[in-house]
C-alpha cells in the first residue's frame, strides 16, 4: 500500500511546522479538516497545542473522535500523536477540570506539580530522552538525544509495556510511547531539528 | 535533563535586520532576515527570537512571516508591536511558536490572562525592558521610549500571575555593549518567578552565557555577538559545556 500522510487539523496547534518537516523527508502530507475524509490516508497525525480540555473538546465538537478510534484499530494504519496530541489518546485529563480523552492508551494525564515535580512550570526547551525499550519509533535515535518540550502535564500510563522512553524534569515521566500502531511523544518532533526528524521519518517507514 | 538555550535574536525594522547600543535609534544594519535565519537554523540553534521593530506591522505580513517560518526547525518566539489577540492568531497560524508581548501589557494588562489561556502559558512571553534608575530597576516601553510607573519586581510577578510562560529580560542600560548581562537584574527576576528566564541584552563573549547562567538564567539571548563578531553558537555551546553547563549538543546521526 502506498503511504497516504495526514495531519489532522482540528483548529488546534501550529500544523504548518509539521508539514514542513515531514517536507524535508519528501513527504507531502495533507492536512484534513474533515473527519470524514480521514479514511483515506494510512500514516495519521494528531498535533496538538495548548489545553487537554481545549483540545479534545475541538476533537469531539467536529467528530473527530469515532475516526480516530476507527484509525487506532485498524492494524494497517498507524497514529501518531504529538504533544497535547498524545495526552488526549488518554482515558482523562485534568488540565482545566477532569475530561474524558480518547482512551487509546490507557492512563490519564496529570499537572507535573501534582505528581512530584518541584522545578519551573511551564517545562519548556530541549531535554533528552532515556530509551527504555526498543522501537520502530526511535530507530536511529541514540540514547540520551535531546528534543523540544513545551509541558506542564503528562501522562501516566496504566500499563508500563506502552513505555518507549522517559524524560525527567522533577519527575521521570513518559515522552515516547506506543500502543500497538498508535504512537505518542510528549516533544514536538517538528521542532526538534534533526533528531525530530529522524522521528518523523521512522514513523513514516514504521 | 533541561537543557539551557542559546536563542539568537533578530530585530527587524521593515527592511532589514539591525542591532543598536542601548536602544537608540541609531543601529547597525545586521543583514537579510532570510539569510540570517537559514544561518541559524543550519547552525542548529536552539531556538530564535525574532522582533519586529518597524511598528507597521498591525496587520501582519503573511508572506514575509511564512518564509521566515517555513525555513526554520527549531522554536521560534516572534514579537513586537503585537497589541491583539487576533495578530498572535494569525502569527501562529504562520508558524510562530510563542509570541511575546511588551508595550500592551501595560495599557491592557488582561491581555496576558487572554492570551494565555487562548493559548496556553507556554506561548506566551512577555518581554520586559528594564533600565536601573538610581536604586530601583524601572520597565519601560514602546522600544525603551517610555517609562512605565511599574517597577520591575512588582511587574515581573503580575505578568506571571496573569498567565506569562516566560519573560525575556532585556537590560536596556547593557544592550548592544558586549560588556555582559546585568546579573543583578537576572538573579533578582529568577528569584521573583518560577517561569523560565531569558536573558537579552549585553552578551558579548562565551563567559557572559557562563556569569548568566549562574545567576539563574535558563536561556541566553543575544544578538551583537553574533552579528558583529566571530562567535557563533556552536561555540557557545562547546564553552559552555566544557563549563559543565547543561546544553543541547548537536545531533548527529
Amino acid at each position: 500500500m502506498t503511504t497516504k500522510v495526514a495531519i489532522i487539523n482540528y483548529g488546534i496547534g501550529n500544523i504548518r511546522s509539521l508539514y514542513n518537516s515531514l517536507k524535508k523527508i519528501e513527504i507531502e502530507a495533507e492536512i484534513v479538516a474533515n473527519p470524514e475524509l480521514i479514511y483515506k490516508f494510512n500514516k495519521v497525525f494528531l498535533p496538538g497545542v495548548g489545553s487537554y480540555k481545549d483540545a479534545i473538546d475541538m476533537i469531539k465538537k467536529i467528530g473527530w473522535e469515532k475516526p480516530i478510534k476507527n484509525l487506532s484499530s485498524d492494524k494497517n494504519k498507524s497514529l501518531f500523536g504529538i504533544c497535547v496530541g498524545m495526552q488526549i489518546l488518554s482515558t482523562f485529563g485534568y488540565e482545566h477540570g477532569k475530561s474524558d480523552g480518547l482512551d487509546i492508551i490507557e492512563g490519564d494525564v496529570e499537572r507535573m506539580d501534582k505528581q512530584g515535580c518541584d522545578l519551573k512550570l511551564p517545562h519548556i526547551g530541549w531535554n533528552n530522552i532515556k530509551i527504555l525499550n526498543d522501537n520502530l519509533i526511535t530507530e536511529n535515535i541514540s540514547n540520551d538525544s535531546n528534543f523540544y518540550f513545551v509541558n506542564s502535564y503528562s501522562y501516566k500510563l496504566m500499563n508500563s509495556d506502552r513505555l518507549i522512553a522517559t524524560t525527567n524534569y522533577g519527575i521521570e515521566f513518559p515522552s515516547v510511547i506506543n500502543k500497538q500502531n498508535v504512537f505518542g511523544t510528549q516533544f514536538h518532533p517538528e521542532k526538534s531539528s534533526k533528531a525530530g526528524i529522524q522521528i518523523l521519518k521512522n514513523f513514516i517507514n514504521a | 535533563m533541561l537543557k539551557v538555550r542559546i536563542i539568537p535574536i533578530m530585530l527587524w525594522n521593515g527592511t532589514t535586520l539591525v542591532k543598536g547600543n542601548k536602544f537608540e535609534n541609531e543601529k547597525r544594519s545586521a543583514g537579510s532576515p532570510l539569510a540570517t535565519v537559514k544561518i541559524y537554523n543550519s547552525r542548529d540553534v536552539d531556538e530564535i527570537i525574532f522582533f519586529d521593530i518597524s511598528r507597521n506591522n498591525k496587520i501582519i505580513d503573511k508572506d514575509f512571516i511564512l518564509s521566515i517560518t517555513d525555513c526554520v526547525s527549531v522554536p521560534i518566539t516572534i514579537g513586537g508591536g503585537i497589541e491583539t489577540i487576533s495578530q498572535m492568531n494569525d502569527l501562529f497560524e504562520y508558524g510562530a511558536d510563542k509570541i511575546a508581548i511588551n508595550s500592551i501589557i501595560f495599557k491592557n494588562p488582561n491581555i496576558i490572562n487572554e492570551s494565555s489561556k487562548r493559548f496556553g502559558s507556554q506561548a506566551i512571553t512577555v518581554s520586559i525592558d528594564v533600565k536601573k534608575d538610581t536604586q530601583k530597576y524601572e520597565c519601560y516601553y514602546n522600544l525603551g521610549r517610555n517609562k512605565s510607573d511599574k517597577e520591575f519586581k512588582d511587574l515581573i510577578i503580575e505578568c506571571v500571575d496573569r498567565g506569562a510562560g516566560e519573560i525575556v529580560i532585556n537590560c536596556i542600560d547593557h544592550d548592544g555593549l558586549m560588556k555582559g548581562y546585568d546579573n543583578e537584574l537576572i538573579q533578582l527576576a529568577s528569584s521573583l518567578v518560577n517561569v523560565p528566564i531569558i536573558a537579552s541584552g549585553g552578551a558579548g563573549n562565551y563567559e557572559h552565557f557562563y556569569e548568566a547562567y549562574k545567576n539563574g538564567a535558563d536561556a541566553f539571548a543575544a544578538a551583537s555577538i553574533y552579528h558583529f563578531t566571530k562567535h557563533t553558537p556552536a561555540e557557545a555551546k562547546k564553552y559552555l559545556v566544557n563549563k559543565g553547563v547543561p546544553i543541547r549538543e548537536n545531533f548527529i546521526i
